[in-house]
């Protein structure tokens, strides 16, 4: 891959694109009336990509240069990061202020009126375009565009080097971007209608860039399973907007989160109703128990495809539509009261998930498995936050409510970037197996079939292979566990730490997340050191090991990127307070004391020693369960130090000699009884719905098919063959006789003529 | 001079004696036959209009007709005879050609 | 007593309706023929009782002299024996329905023929055949032309109608180019 250096001038194309931001600023254009720009560039690269990559397929300059459409993605994916990070820096300067949350919308799109119960037409509604920023819309808006764009560099080197790939990968950057676009839009929709359209635009691409290889059954199989699944989320979510268009009268956020007089006469039953249906869509988007089946099947996809689709963004929507939920149940601004359940809800879906996916996680040999097992665990941390927020918001704790709630999104942020790092990795570590398993065949050497580059019983001992990518899946997992210091660590405890408080003060019923979450911490400490010993660390288990080499720049950068944010970019947002500017408690984001060394104390006792001794003897017990525990007993099964000679990175290596001195224990046994079978078929959820659906809806299709063919073909069958003997019928004047001819003529003439007669007569 | 109207009642009857011939026949010739009768009754009318009025331009229509009769007659007569060189009789329930 | 010319117009009305009748009923096409000729002779007679002179003449001589001719000519040529009975046509309930309702027509027809406002009007111009001629001449010239083209067109394709076929018909058959 030597000729790898010289790509960057690949990249010069590009260049021009950062001259946008620039221009607008100069031209005087306010940063949030720029905002289309972030929907519009993905949206006009679509098109180009696909029509460009018809017309020039298998060029040589469009698969080298344009790195078939990757450059034009590239492209537009930096206009929307540019003008998005733009609008981000005017809000944090407070150039603007939250108080203008909704930029005006710009055109009235469908407006209409409504015929009233008095039979008079009034009351205009309109549905417009238009965008609604506040601070959660600026963290998510950040995070998808920086991933997509750091994932879009990604598979610039990883899709265009698979031999698979080739004259095929138009397709693929043309549905990435047009995914972009949807999550874009609907990040910055300002209302209900907006949301679901681009909601629905996310699914299809997810589906489209699932079935990728098509001529895989199982990932044609796996695509229908995700869309349809998230169909049935994606019913009830449409339901809950009728029920609340019905109450409200309107789906713009302008009016239903500002207005007050029509909050005070809300029916909170109705309303809480909607928000169940609403849930449910995101319970389905995001695979939160029970709708959680397609996200495992839904790694036959590319690994880029899984790090932005189905790690940081895509299932984040879900995550999304539930933090918009919080207007309705804030007490103190407007909410209506008595939606407590929904919080409670929410919190049991999340913490039964968390649970169950992390212990699916335990026994996954696929290492994309046990990512997509990770970020359903993880992402049902972020709901059990949600609906601990949902429910102090509703009880009037606000304070409580607004830190919860903030941690939550601080989570989302953290396991986004350290996920997409991790499965970015982890495409590095399947592609460089790939390529070390072909070259290896090429000389002779092992049979080619059963070779599964992501079957970590096939690697080990890729530290000293790998240093950067290993580097990187350290850093990114030990965010996810929350190892303390690191990223994950300051949102992580921050949610357990407030659901235990409403638990233990408020709401006896709150226990049960509250311990599923305390034990999650626990396993996932065990199942994301496992992967990561059971890769890098010890003796190599295949030959294949010894071949492999580390990534292209193209692959390799976006994980040093990443692996700097996740790092250290917990700990400076938590310095500038970011918890609090997310919950929309303060409207800037700057340091709680004066000068850092304070701020850094008073953070570092805000999180290990809280003033309550309930939270305090929770945190040390996380802290134990998931820094301690879980990754020695993880060491012990699959932990030990290199092969002799073998270097690696420093604290890698440190890691890995670290990880052989808790002896080994074996499991087989373990690893053979029904718990672990159990696991293994997950939980055989999929057996049980094939199960019901082939009851159900199998012999409901084909009787809705008996009827279509029988009853509707048959009626229009039935017309037209009675026609036909109808006109046989009638043909039959026609004798061919010209005494019969010369009758009828006669009768008809002289019936005319006595008509005629007798109407003038 | 006798009333005019009873001509045209004459021809009257005969038009409706004709038609009654077109319907009831087979032969072709027959049939030519009730169609002459029929534009004799149609002259008998023009000649009573003309005897009413005292125009003479009913002559002259009935001039015109019995000229076209006669060169109507004399075409038919060709195509029977084409018809009889076909099929063989002239009989019109055999000319089926153009049955359904 | 009764006006002489009515009684000979009742004749000339009786002669012409037996004729028609026979002419429509008759077994032999030879004797539908003959009665025909007589409907004819009785139509001029009627023409001459309504001052119609010269009509007269050309009916006779036009209908009696050539029509009649032309069809018996065409009587004798389509028969194999000119003796041949033919079975009248049979009675079924078209053609019942259609005679009754012909019947009833005439009926109508003839009422309101004769019950005509049109005959309430008297008139006094008596017609000559100068005036016919100086009509057909002058007035109606352009209708005189055409019809002598017409029945210069008739001939023309009555004659090509009954051309002799038979040689182009064996020629064609045994496969000759044209």
């Amino acid at each position: 891959m030597s000729e790898s250096s010289n790509e960057y001038n690949l990249l010069l194309p590009i260049l021009p694109v950062l001259l946008v931001v620039p221009a607008l600023y100069v031209s005087g254009m306010e940063s949030y009336d720029a905002a289309f720009l972030i929907v519009l560039a993905p949206f006009i690269a679509f098109p180009s990509i696909i029509i460009a990559g018809q017309v020039y397929n298998g060029n040589e300059t469009w698969k080298n240069k344009m790195k078939e459409g990757g450059i034009i993605g590239l492209a537009a994916l930096l206009v929307s990061l540019s003008v998005s990070v733009w609008i981000l820096i005017e809000y944090l300067a407070e150039i603007h202020h939250f108080s203008e949350h909704q930029v005006t919308s710009w055109i009235e799109w469908i407006s209409f009126e409504v015929l009233q119960s008095d039979y008079t037409m009034g009351s205009q509604r309109v549905i417009g375009v238009g965008v609604w920023i506040d601070s959660v819309t600026l963290m998510l808006l950040f995070v998808a565009t920086f991933l997509c764009f750091l994932i879009c560099w990604f598979s610039l080197g990883y899709m265009n080097t698979d031999p698979i790939n080739e004259d095929r990968n138009h397709r693929f950057y043309a549905e990435f971007v047009l995914f972009a676009m949807g999550m874009f839009g609907m990040v910055l929709a300002d209302n209900f209608l907006w949301l679901f359209i681009f909601w629905e635009i996310m699914g299809l691409c997810s589906y489209l860039l699932i079935g990728f290889y098509f001529w895989k059954e199982s990932a044609a199989y796996a695509a229908k399973k995700a869309f349809l699944t998230t169909r049935v989320g994606d019913v009830f979510l449409m339901v809950g907007l009728l029920v609340l268009y019905d109450i409200y009268g309107s789906l713009e956020f302008s009016v239903i989160f500002e207005d007050p007089s029509l909050h005070g006469s809300v029916d909170s039953d109705k309303l809480f109703w909607a928000l169940l249906m609403l849930f449910v869509g995101a319970v389905g988007k995001s695979a939160q128990f029970p709708l959680h089946v397609w996200l495992p099947d839904a790694m036959e996809g590319p690994t880029p495809v899984s790090a932005l689709i189905h790690a940081a963004t895509m299932v984040n929507a879900g995550l999304y539509l539930v933090a918009r939920m919080v207007p309705f149940v804030d007490v103190g601004h407007h909410g209506v009261a008595g939606l407590e359940e929904l919080g409670l809800i929410v919190a049991y879906i999340g913490g039964i998930t968390a649970f169950m996916a992390a212990s699916i996680a335990f026994v996954q040999n696929d290492i994309k498995k046990v990512l997509a097992y990770s970020t359903m665990s993880q992402l049902a941390y972020i709901f059990t936050g949600l609906g601990s927020a949902l429910w102090f918001y509703n009880h009037g704790e606000h304070h409580a409510a607004a830190f919860v709630f903030g941690a939550s999104m601080f989570h989302l942020f953290n396991h986004a970037m350290a996920k997409g790092m991790l499965f970015m990795a982890s495409g590095s570590v399947i592609h460089e197996v790939h390529h070390a398993h072909d070259h290896l065949h090429e000389e002779g050497g092992h049979g080619h079939d059963d070779f599964d580059p992501q079957d970590m019983r096939n690697m080990g001992g890729l530290a000293s292979k790998m240093p950067v990518t290993s580097t990187a899946m350290m850093i990114g997992s030990m965010s996810i566990i929350g190892i303390p210091l690191i990223g994950g660590f300051w949102s992580k405890e921050g949610i357990i730490a407030e659901t235990w408080l409403a638990a233990l003060e408020h709401e006896p019923l709150m226990i049960g997340p509250a311990i599923l979450i305390l034990l999650t911490a626990g396993m996932t400490g065990f199942y994301m050191s496992r992967m990561w010993l059971m890769t890098f660390a010890g003796e190599p288990k295949h030959d294949v090991v010894n071949h492999v080499h580390e990534s292209t720049p193209w692959i390799k950068e976006p994980l040093v990127i990443l692996s700097l944010v996740s790092a250290l970019g917990g700990f400076l947002l938590t310095l500038l307070g970011v918890i609090d500017y997310l919950s929309a408690e303060s409207s800037h984001l700057g340091l709680h004391k004066p000068e850092l060394i304070e701020a850094t104390i008073y953070e570092l006792e805000h999180a290990f020693l809280p003033k309550n001794s309930n939270l305090r003897m929770v945190g040390w017990t996380t802290i134990l369960l998931s820094f301690i525990i879980g990754p020695i007993f993880a060491a012990r099964v699959h932990g030990g130090s290199l092969a002799k000679g073998q270097r690696a990175s420093p604290l890698v290596a440190w890691l890995t000699s670290l990880s052989g001195r808790f002896g080994s224990q074996d499991v087989t046994e373990m690893s053979q009884s029904s718990l672990s079978e159990a696991l293994q078929n997950r939980l055989y959820f999929d057996y049980y719905y094939e199960l019901v659906l082939s009851k159900t809806v199998l012999p409901l299709a084909a009787f809705a098919a008996w009827f279509d063919r029988n009853v509707i073909d048959g009626i229009i069958k039935k017309v037209e063959s009675n026609s036909v003997l109808g006109s046989i019928q009638v043909r039959r004047v026609t004798t061919g006789r010209a005494s019969d001819y010369i009758l009828m003529a006669a009768v008809g003439a002289l019936s005319i003529f006595a008509l005629a007669w007798g109407v003038s007569g | 001079m006798i009333d005019p109207s009873w001509i045209a009642a004459l021809g009257v009857v005969l038009f409706g004696i004709g038609l009654l011939g077109t319907f009831y026949h087979k032969n072709a010739i027959v049939v030519l036959m009730c169609i002459e009768l029929m534009l004799n009754a149609a002259n008998l009318n023009f000649v009573a209009a003309a005897s009413h009025y005292g125009d003479v331009d009913g002559w002259v229509f009935t001039a015109i007709a019995i000229a076209i009769a006669a060169a109507e007659v004399a075409i038919g007569l060709a195509i029977l005879l084409s018809l009889y060189s076909t099929q063989g009789t002239i009989s019109l329930d055999a000319a089926r050609e153009l049955k359904n | 007593m009764i006006d002489f010319e009515t009684v000979i117009f009742v004749i000339v009305s009786g002669a012409a309706i037996v004729g028609a009748l026979g002419c429509v009923f008759s077994s032999r096409v030879a004797h539908s023929l003959l009665w025909l000729m007589l409907t004819f002779f009785s139509v001029a007679a009627a023409f001459l009782m309504a001052s119609a002179e010269m009509l007269a003449v050309i009916q006779i001589l036009v209908y009696l002299g050539s029509v009649m001719l032309v069809v018996q000519f065409g009587v004798m040529l389509t028969r194999r024996r000119i003796q041949d009975v033919e079975s009248l046509p049979t009675l079924n309930a078209i053609s019942a329905l259609s005679s009754i309702g012909v019947f009833v027509f005439i009926l109508v027809l003839l009422r309101g023929v004769m019950e005509h406002s049109m005959w309430d009007s008297e008139s006094s111009t008596t017609l000559t055949t100068i005036g016919f001629a100086d009509a057909i001449f002058n007035d109606w010239t352009m209708a005189t032309v055409i019809l002598g083209l017409l029945l210069a067109m008739a001939m023309i394709g009555a004659s090509y109608l009954v051309r002799d076929e038979r040689l182009v018909n064996l020629l064609w058959d045994m496969g000759a180019e044209e």
